[in-house]
């Protein structure tokens, strides 16, 4: 008797895999993968953490300790159409590798990659995202307006000749930078290909806004004005090679 | 029956060894902990997380048992431990947080709380890992664990067998059930978590005192975290301008580096209030202190955190007298009474 069910239920399962099979006939692969490495410069001069080597736009002397954010929205395009579009959220410390990819990527050539630096309005809630112990320390508190750091930009600076910390944070709707950059990645199917997004923090402080530290200030969070300037400098700061 | 019995067996035995092939597989070092030799029934124990707090890490190899949480507790507070009459109660409390009113060494002991959560340990950071790996270090290395007394104890040789399958007692299985035990040492009911849950609510002042807890006028929060109140990364608060003493150094001492210098762990300050003193070397004895230090004593160090200096605040924080006292009447906000009652933690009846 237990055979007997057993000789069924296999039969069963071989015919459903079959019919399955034939409703999906691809001739092809469509779809590529896109792999995505993350790097960083300081206008082309590699990034040393905690070095206070840097100089910006408006002259100040700087290090890096900390570079925390958060990329989300992907969306390629080619001739000014969206072809491809994820919603992964993804969470980077600059001082670790960064790699991830997309699957199912439509085999073309892209021209162009859009995303956000922090995260929209829907996500930008507190607690709505996985409580990794990285998110819990990314939070907004709720007494600011909740939601999370879309960006933590610190280090060092020198003014005149005391070394001084600042912290350029971003956060709250409104203050998400709208990224993106050029392109030539060509996906495709069954393959995978590669792209590197390199940030140049540089660009921060520089271009629409050039943010002097002495004269701005030293620390954002909460700061309306400063913020909307460290967003709108948020949207060239990444290139892609 | 007998037949079908025999079968059985030896089923379990194949999906034993596949089980143990799967972990070993995925266990860096494999785990001498095998469940699997013991045939006494182990009762699975959930352990609750509170809302909104980060993710907590569990080894596959240590997932919690009511038999080895409740042996963790009688090691914990078990002088056998130990070769000097001490046991781990004697210098953690469970009236003070599981810390006591003095200090051990010129260092004030650190609490006991929600230390599943932690990657460091101590103040300096110089232990880290799993709470498995710091248990391992109290008894092996800190107590120094007299292996032979402890397995001439006819009830934990027993106790060991039927929990963790082994016939002779090592660190190891010592370590692991500590680390049970204080794996479930969480506190997640003070007057903060219930007004947070929406249970309570907080009175003027302190409502006023955790705005400036979680906003840019005091910025705590971005070290002391929402509801886990650490997030568990080394500091320079700017405490010392130079450092006297060698303990100053802190992270310095175990990376040997200098942008490390004078850097910490953040502490919890879950029951900050019942502790007597406060930082490293305890230089503080009031809550009041602390707040002042934040307030006018923060030296501009070359590694001070950058968040600590604020063009205006560049020593502390400009408080005004009211502010100070809100600040930490929030602070006792984050006294859990249920926790530091609560039985399930208490020395049990060996
Ligand atoms: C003589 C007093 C004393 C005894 C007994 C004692 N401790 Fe401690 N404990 C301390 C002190 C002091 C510190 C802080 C040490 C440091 O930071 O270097 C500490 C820190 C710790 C920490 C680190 C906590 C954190 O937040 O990083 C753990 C874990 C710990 N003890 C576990 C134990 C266990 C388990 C036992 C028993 C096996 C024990 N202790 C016995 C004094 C003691
Ligand atoms: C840059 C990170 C950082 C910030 C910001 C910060 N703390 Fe701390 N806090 C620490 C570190 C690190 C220590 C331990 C320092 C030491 O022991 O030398 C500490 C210690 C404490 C202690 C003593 C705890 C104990 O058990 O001894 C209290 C209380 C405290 N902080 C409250 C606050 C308050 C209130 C604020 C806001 C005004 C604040 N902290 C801001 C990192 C920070």
């Amino acid at each position: 008797m237990k055979y007997v069910l057993t000789g069924v239920m296999l039969a069963a399962m071989a015919f459903t895999s079959c019919r399955k099979e034939k409703e999906n006939v691809i001739p092809a692969p469509l779809t590529g993968n896109l792999a995505v490495n993350v790097d960083y410069h300081v206008d082309g001069k590699q990034l040393y953490f905690d070095s206070l080597i840097y100089t910006n736009a408006a002259g100040n002397q700087y290090s890096v300790t900390k570079v925390h954010y958060y990329l989300s929205r992907f969306r390629l395009y080619k001739e000014g159409s969206v072809k491809y579009a994820s919603d992964t959220i993804i969470y980077v410390d600059a001082e670790k590798a960064m790699n991830f990819s997309f699957r199912n990527v439509p085999a073309m050539t892209y021209d162009s990659m859009s995303f956000h630096i922090g995260l929209d309005e829907a996500q930008n809630k507190s607690n709505s995202l996985p409580a990794t112990a990285e998110n819990v320390n990314m939070g907004w508190p709720d007494v600011m307006g909740g939601g999370y750091h879309f960006l933590k930009l610190e280090g060092h600076w020198l003014d005149s000749s005391k070394k001084l910390g600042y912290a350029m944070h971003i956060g709250n709707n409104g203050f998400l930078v709208r990224a993106g950059a050029k392109a030539n990645i060509e996906v495709n199917g069954g393959k995978t290909a590669n792209c590197k997004l390199m940030m140049n923090i540089n660009e921060w402080f520089a271009h629409p806004n050039t943010y002097n530290l002495a004269a701005d200030g030293v620390y954002s969070m909460g700061n309306a004005p400063l913020m909307k300037k460290l967003s709108e400098n948020g949207g060239d700061v990444f290139g892609l090679e | 029956m007998r037949t079908s019995r025999k079968i059985l067996h030896g089923l379990a035995v194949v999906a034993t060894c596949i089980v143990l092939a799967v972990s070993c597989k995925k266990e860096s070092t494999p785990p001498t902990v095998t469940p699997q030799d013991t045939t006494y029934k182990l009762t699975p124990y959930e352990i609750v997380m509170p809302a909104h707090f980060p993710e907590m890490y569990i080894p596959e190899d240590n997932k919690p048992y009511v038999e080895r949480i409740e042996l963790g507790r009688m090691l914990y507070y078990d002088n056998i431990l130990s070769n000097d009459g001490r046991a781990c109660a004697s210098c953690h409390f469970q009236s003070h947080g599981f810390t006591i009113p003095g200090m051990v060494n010129d260092m004030p002991v650190l609490s006991h709380v929600n230390l599943a959560w932690h990657g460091k340990f101590m103040w300096d950071g110089s232990k880290s890992g799993t709470l498995e790996d710091v248990m391992l270090f109290e008894t092996q290395e800190f107590f120094a664990t007299n292996l032979e007394k402890i397995n001439s104890s006819e009830k934990y040789r027993k106790l060991f067998k039927q929990y963790f399958g082994v016939d002779y007692i090592t660190h190891h299985e010592i370590a692991y059930a500590l680390a049970q035990f204080t794996r479930t040492m969480i506190s997640k009911d003070s007057k903060y978590d219930r007004y947070m849950k929406g249970a309570e609510r907080l009175t003027y002042n302190e409502e006023m005192g955790m705005r400036i807890f979680f906003s840019e006028k005091g910025d705590c929060f971005h070290c002391h975290t929402a509801m886990i109140t650490t997030d568990g990364q080394m500091h320079n608060t700017g405490l010392d301008s130079v450092y006297t003493k060698e303990m100053d150094k802190g992270y310095y001492n175990v990376t040997k580096n200098t942008s490390d210098l004078g850097k910490f762990r953040t502490p919890n300050l879950r029951n900050v209030a019942l502790r007597k003193f406060y930082m490293h070397d305890g230089r503080f004895t009031t809550l009041e202190e602390v707040v002042e230090f934040y307030n006018s004593g923060v030296n501009r160090v070359s590694n001070i955190d950058p968040i600590m200096t604020k063009e205006g605040k560049e020593n502390g924080l400009n408080l005004n007298a009211v502010e100070k006292q809100q600040l930490v009447a929030f602070l006792k906000t984050l006294t859990d009474e249920t926790f530091i009652t609560d039985t399930s933690f208490s020395k049990p009846s060996f």
